[in-house]
Protein backbone atom coordinates (compact mmCIF):
# COMPACT_ATOMS: atom_id res chain seq x y z
CA UNK A 1 0.00 0.00 0.00
CA UNK A 2 1.00 3.34 -1.23
CA UNK A 3 0.48 6.70 1.57
CA UNK A 4 1.91 10.24 1.64
CA UNK A 5 4.12 10.81 4.86
CA UNK A 6 4.40 14.01 6.51
CA UNK A 7 6.43 14.18 9.35
CA UNK A 8 6.53 18.01 10.39
CA UNK A 9 9.24 20.36 11.30
CA UNK A 10 10.34 19.30 14.18
CA UNK A 11 11.13 15.66 13.12
CA UNK A 12 12.45 16.94 10.22
CA UNK A 13 14.94 19.97 11.35
CA UNK A 14 15.93 18.12 14.80
CA UNK A 15 14.96 14.53 15.26
CA UNK A 16 16.61 12.51 12.25
CA UNK A 17 16.76 9.22 13.77
CA UNK A 18 13.02 9.30 14.73
CA UNK A 19 12.95 10.03 10.66
CA UNK A 20 14.52 7.15 9.96
CA UNK A 21 12.09 5.06 12.60
CA UNK A 22 9.16 5.94 11.35
CA UNK A 23 10.28 4.99 7.41
CA UNK A 24 11.80 2.04 8.50
CA UNK A 25 8.48 0.80 10.29
CA UNK A 26 6.54 1.62 7.45
CA UNK A 27 8.48 -0.35 5.45
CA UNK A 28 8.92 -2.97 7.91
CA UNK A 29 5.05 -3.65 8.35
CA UNK A 30 4.31 -3.08 4.32
CA UNK A 31 3.97 0.27 3.41
CA UNK A 32 5.85 2.29 0.42
CA UNK A 33 5.60 6.12 0.88
CA UNK A 34 5.38 9.31 -1.20
CA UNK A 35 7.37 12.36 0.85
CA UNK A 36 6.54 15.39 -0.38
CA UNK A 37 9.59 17.38 0.41
CA UNK A 38 7.29 20.84 -0.66
CA UNK A 39 5.24 20.97 1.49
CA UNK A 40 5.38 23.17 3.94
CA UNK A 41 4.86 23.71 7.86
CA UNK A 42 1.26 22.63 8.80
CA UNK A 43 1.16 25.62 10.91
CA UNK A 44 -0.69 24.02 13.92
CA UNK A 45 -3.10 25.51 16.39
CA UNK A 46 -4.01 27.73 14.08
CA UNK A 47 -1.27 29.41 13.12
CA UNK A 48 0.59 29.72 16.30
CA UNK A 49 -3.06 31.28 17.91
CA UNK A 50 -2.55 34.22 15.27
CA UNK A 51 -3.91 33.45 11.84
CA UNK A 52 -6.45 30.96 10.99
CA UNK A 53 -6.15 32.19 7.43
CA UNK A 54 -2.58 31.57 6.83
CA UNK A 55 -3.21 27.95 8.50
CA UNK A 56 -5.81 27.40 5.87
CA UNK A 57 -3.91 28.64 3.02
CA UNK A 58 -0.65 26.79 3.61
CA UNK A 59 -2.40 23.50 4.05
CA UNK A 60 -4.54 24.37 1.19
CA UNK A 61 -0.81 24.33 -0.45
CA UNK A 62 -0.17 21.30 1.39
CA UNK A 63 -2.77 19.15 0.37
CA UNK A 64 -1.83 19.75 -3.29
CA UNK A 65 0.97 17.34 -2.87
CA UNK A 66 -0.53 14.73 -0.91
CA UNK A 67 -1.72 12.18 -3.71
CA UNK A 68 -2.89 9.31 -1.11
CA UNK A 69 -3.81 8.52 2.62
CA UNK A 70 -1.33 10.45 4.85
CA UNK A 71 0.40 9.19 7.61
CA UNK A 72 1.78 11.99 10.18
CA UNK A 73 4.71 10.93 12.39
CA UNK A 74 3.56 14.13 14.95
CA UNK A 75 -0.19 13.99 16.77
CA UNK A 76 -0.30 17.79 16.28
CA UNK A 77 0.47 17.67 12.45
CA UNK A 78 -2.24 15.03 12.65
CA UNK A 79 -4.75 17.74 14.36
CA UNK A 80 -3.65 20.44 11.89
CA UNK A 81 -3.97 18.67 9.14
CA UNK A 82 -7.32 16.91 9.79
CA UNK A 83 -8.80 19.88 10.98
CA UNK A 84 -8.09 21.89 7.92
CA UNK A 85 -8.79 19.53 5.47
CA UNK A 86 -12.25 19.47 6.79
CA UNK A 87 -12.74 22.82 6.80
CA UNK A 88 -11.59 22.76 3.69
CA UNK A 89 -13.40 20.07 1.82
CA UNK A 90 -16.56 21.85 3.18
CA UNK A 91 -15.60 25.41 2.15
CA UNK A 92 -14.24 24.70 -1.37
CA UNK A 93 -15.86 21.44 -2.46
CA UNK A 94 -12.74 19.08 -2.17
CA UNK A 95 -12.53 15.49 -1.33
CA UNK A 96 -9.72 15.99 1.00
CA UNK A 97 -7.40 12.53 1.09
CA UNK A 98 -7.60 10.65 4.97
CA UNK A 99 -5.33 11.60 7.53
CA UNK A 100 -4.02 8.96 9.89
CA UNK A 101 -1.69 9.60 12.57
CA UNK A 102 1.56 7.02 12.87
CA UNK A 103 0.05 4.67 15.94
CA UNK A 104 -3.44 4.32 14.35
CA UNK A 105 -1.44 3.04 10.86
CA UNK A 106 0.71 0.66 13.05
CA UNK A 107 -2.15 -0.89 15.18
CA UNK A 108 -4.09 -1.86 12.25
CA UNK A 109 -0.62 -3.30 10.36
CA UNK A 110 0.88 -5.00 13.38
CA UNK A 111 0.11 -8.43 13.45
CA UNK A 112 1.70 -8.54 9.71
CA UNK A 113 5.34 -8.11 11.79
CA UNK A 114 7.78 -10.08 12.11
CA UNK A 115 9.73 -9.15 15.25
CA UNK A 116 13.24 -10.35 15.56
CA UNK A 117 13.58 -10.36 19.06
CA UNK A 118 10.96 -10.25 21.85
CA UNK A 119 12.05 -7.85 24.13
CA UNK A 120 10.12 -8.02 27.89
CA UNK A 121 10.18 -5.80 30.62
CA UNK A 122 11.46 -2.39 29.45
CA UNK A 123 8.74 -0.04 31.32
CA UNK A 124 7.66 3.09 29.40
CA UNK A 125 5.68 5.55 30.65
CA UNK A 126 3.23 6.88 27.56
CA UNK A 127 3.08 10.61 27.16
CA UNK A 128 -0.51 11.36 25.79
CA UNK A 129 -0.76 14.18 23.41
CA UNK A 130 -3.64 16.47 23.55
CA UNK A 131 -3.14 16.72 20.10
CA UNK A 132 -4.14 13.20 19.59
CA UNK A 133 -7.10 13.32 22.36
CA UNK A 134 -8.73 16.84 22.44
CA UNK A 135 -11.00 17.46 20.90
CA UNK A 136 -11.62 13.93 19.95
CA UNK A 137 -10.86 12.98 16.25
CA UNK A 138 -12.02 9.56 16.71
CA UNK A 139 -8.27 8.03 17.19
CA UNK A 140 -8.60 6.93 20.63
CA UNK A 141 -10.48 7.41 23.69
CA UNK A 142 -9.85 10.91 25.03
CA UNK A 143 -10.60 9.69 28.63
CA UNK A 144 -8.19 6.68 28.79
CA UNK A 145 -6.57 6.14 25.90
CA UNK A 146 -5.30 3.30 25.24
CA UNK A 147 -3.57 3.02 21.71
CA UNK A 148 -0.08 3.53 22.25
CA UNK A 149 0.23 1.17 25.41
CA UNK A 150 -1.41 -1.57 23.19
CA UNK A 151 1.27 -1.01 20.66
CA UNK A 152 3.88 -1.40 23.13
CA UNK A 153 2.31 -4.40 24.90
CA UNK A 154 2.20 -5.65 21.07
CA UNK A 155 5.68 -5.27 20.78
CA UNK A 156 6.93 -6.38 24.15
CA UNK A 157 7.13 -3.88 26.04
CA UNK A 158 5.96 -3.01 29.38
CA UNK A 159 3.51 0.43 29.65
CA UNK A 160 3.09 1.98 33.34
CA UNK A 161 0.85 3.86 34.50
CA UNK A 162 1.51 7.17 36.52
CA UNK A 163 -0.68 10.05 38.38
CA UNK A 164 -1.71 12.43 35.97
CA UNK A 165 -0.97 10.46 32.67
CA UNK A 166 -3.55 12.92 30.79
CA UNK A 167 -1.57 15.80 31.55
CA UNK A 168 -0.57 18.05 28.97
CA UNK A 169 3.51 18.32 29.14
CA UNK A 170 3.10 21.91 28.11
CA UNK A 171 4.83 21.75 25.09
CA UNK A 172 2.64 24.41 23.22
CA UNK A 173 1.94 26.35 26.06
CA UNK A 174 3.66 29.80 25.09
CA UNK A 175 3.73 31.36 28.13
CA UNK A 176 7.24 29.82 29.34
CA UNK A 177 6.85 29.81 32.98
CA UNK A 178 3.82 27.81 32.74
CA UNK A 179 5.22 25.21 30.16
CA UNK A 180 8.24 25.23 32.37
CA UNK A 181 6.18 24.23 35.26
CA UNK A 182 3.94 21.85 33.14
CA UNK A 183 6.86 19.87 31.95
CA UNK A 184 8.84 19.61 35.40
CA UNK A 185 5.74 18.24 36.79
CA UNK A 186 5.19 15.51 34.44
CA UNK A 187 8.93 14.64 34.17
CA UNK A 188 9.09 14.41 38.01
CA UNK A 189 5.76 12.12 38.55
CA UNK A 190 6.98 9.91 35.63
CA UNK A 191 10.60 9.52 36.94
CA UNK A 192 9.33 8.30 40.19
CA UNK A 193 6.99 6.14 38.54
CA UNK A 194 9.61 3.14 37.83
CA UNK A 195 9.67 4.02 34.26
CA UNK A 196 12.78 3.45 32.29
CA UNK A 197 11.94 5.63 29.23
CA UNK A 198 8.53 7.78 28.21
CA UNK A 199 7.32 7.31 24.61
CA UNK A 200 5.36 9.88 22.90
CA UNK A 201 3.96 10.29 19.11
CA UNK A 202 3.90 14.24 19.36
CA UNK A 203 6.99 16.00 18.89
CA UNK A 204 6.37 18.84 20.91
CA UNK A 205 5.80 16.41 23.72
CA UNK A 206 9.09 14.85 23.03
CA UNK A 207 10.82 17.88 22.60
CA UNK A 208 9.31 19.87 25.60
CA UNK A 209 9.58 16.64 27.85
CA UNK A 210 13.43 16.09 26.45
CA UNK A 211 14.29 19.34 27.84
CA UNK A 212 13.61 18.64 31.46
CA UNK A 213 13.55 14.68 32.02
CA UNK A 214 16.29 12.74 32.96
CA UNK A 215 14.60 9.49 31.29
CA UNK A 216 15.32 8.94 27.92
CA UNK A 217 12.43 10.35 25.95
CA UNK A 218 11.71 8.35 22.60
CA UNK A 219 9.03 8.96 19.71
CA UNK A 220 6.86 5.57 19.93
CA UNK A 221 8.55 4.79 16.12
CA UNK A 222 12.44 4.42 17.58
CA UNK A 223 10.56 1.62 19.80
CA UNK A 224 9.11 -0.26 17.12
CA UNK A 225 11.67 0.52 15.24
CA UNK A 226 13.85 -1.51 17.45
CA UNK A 227 11.66 -4.46 17.61
CA UNK A 228 11.91 -5.10 13.71
CA UNK A 229 15.35 -4.97 13.62
CA UNK A 230 16.98 -1.73 13.42
CA UNK A 231 20.28 -1.20 15.20
CA UNK A 232 19.88 1.36 17.92
CA UNK A 233 22.58 4.24 16.86
CA UNK A 234 20.88 4.40 13.78
CA UNK A 235 17.66 4.99 15.66
CA UNK A 236 18.93 7.35 18.48
CA UNK A 237 17.97 4.33 21.05
CA UNK A 238 20.27 4.92 23.74
CA UNK A 239 22.43 2.10 24.50
CA UNK A 240 22.47 2.29 28.11
CA UNK A 241 18.64 2.07 27.68
CA UNK A 242 18.94 -1.32 25.12
CA UNK A 243 22.00 -3.19 27.81
CA UNK A 244 19.03 -2.52 30.64
CA UNK A 245 16.14 -4.47 28.56
CA UNK A 246 18.45 -7.38 27.56
CA UNK A 247 19.17 -7.35 31.01
CA UNK A 248 15.87 -8.13 32.24
CA UNK B 1 -6.84 31.66 21.20
CA UNK B 2 -9.60 33.65 19.80
CA UNK B 3 -8.77 36.91 22.02
CA UNK B 4 -4.83 36.66 20.63
CA UNK B 5 -5.92 36.57 17.17
CA UNK B 6 -7.77 39.50 17.81
CA UNK B 7 -5.09 41.24 19.95
CA UNK B 8 -2.46 40.32 17.59
CA UNK B 9 -4.21 42.04 14.65
CA UNK B 10 -5.03 44.93 16.57
CA UNK B 11 -1.10 46.06 16.69
CA UNK B 12 -0.35 43.68 20.02
CA UNK B 13 2.57 42.30 20.33
CA UNK B 14 2.20 37.91 20.54
CA UNK B 15 4.93 36.09 22.40
CA UNK B 16 8.30 35.68 21.71
CA UNK B 17 8.36 32.45 21.11
CA UNK B 18 5.78 32.45 18.31
CA UNK B 19 7.26 35.12 16.47
CA UNK B 20 10.34 33.46 16.07
CA UNK B 21 8.46 30.31 14.70
CA UNK B 22 6.53 32.29 12.15
CA UNK B 23 9.55 34.18 11.30
CA UNK B 24 11.00 30.51 10.73
CA UNK B 25 8.23 29.50 8.57
CA UNK B 26 8.71 32.79 6.47
CA UNK B 27 12.34 31.82 6.08
CA UNK B 28 12.17 28.38 5.27
CA UNK B 29 8.76 26.88 5.07
CA UNK B 30 9.36 25.09 8.48
CA UNK B 31 8.70 26.13 11.76
CA UNK B 32 12.44 25.22 13.37
CA UNK B 33 15.29 25.71 11.56
CA UNK B 34 17.87 23.24 10.84
CA UNK B 35 21.23 23.42 12.12
CA UNK B 36 24.50 22.19 11.05
CA UNK B 37 24.39 19.05 13.37
CA UNK B 38 20.98 18.05 12.22
CA UNK B 39 22.10 18.54 8.43
CA UNK B 40 25.07 15.72 8.83
CA UNK B 41 22.87 13.24 11.21
CA UNK B 42 20.18 13.62 8.17
CA UNK B 43 23.22 13.14 5.47
CA UNK B 44 24.91 9.95 7.69
CA UNK B 45 21.85 8.65 8.04
CA UNK B 46 21.07 8.79 4.23
CA UNK B 47 17.62 11.08 4.87
CA UNK B 48 16.70 13.60 1.93
CA UNK B 49 17.51 16.95 2.44
CA UNK B 50 14.87 18.90 4.52
CA UNK B 51 14.20 21.64 2.84
CA UNK B 52 11.93 23.20 -0.32
CA UNK B 53 12.38 24.62 -3.60
CA UNK B 54 13.00 28.57 -3.92
CA UNK B 55 9.84 28.39 -5.95
CA UNK B 56 8.03 26.77 -3.14
CA UNK B 57 8.87 29.22 -0.76
CA UNK B 58 8.17 32.33 -2.49
CA UNK B 59 4.49 30.64 -2.53
CA UNK B 60 4.38 29.91 1.33
CA UNK B 61 6.21 33.67 2.02
CA UNK B 62 3.43 35.17 -0.63
CA UNK B 63 0.83 33.10 1.56
CA UNK B 64 1.77 34.75 4.40
CA UNK B 65 2.09 37.91 3.52
CA UNK B 66 -1.66 38.08 2.03
CA UNK B 67 -2.44 36.88 5.25
CA UNK B 68 -0.69 39.93 7.34
CA UNK B 69 2.55 38.61 7.66
CA UNK B 70 5.04 41.24 6.17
Amino acid sequence: MSVTLYLGCIIRTMYPEVEKAVKETLRGIGFEFEEPLEASCCAPFEFFSLSREAWLRLNERNMSFFKSMVVTACDDCFASLSDAFKILSTKNGVNPPEVKPFETVLLERLRDMKLRFSFTGLRCAVQHSCHLLRPSRGVDDAESPRIVKTILEMLGYLPVSYEGELDCCGGLVFEEEASRTLAGRKAGVVERSGADCIVATCSHCIRQLRSVSMLPVLHLAQLSALSIGLSPGEIGVPETLVRRIVKR
Amino acid sequence: MASRSLLYRSGNKAPGKILEAVESVRKTGLAFSLDDDARDRRRLLGLPEAKISGEGLSEVRRVLSEAGFG
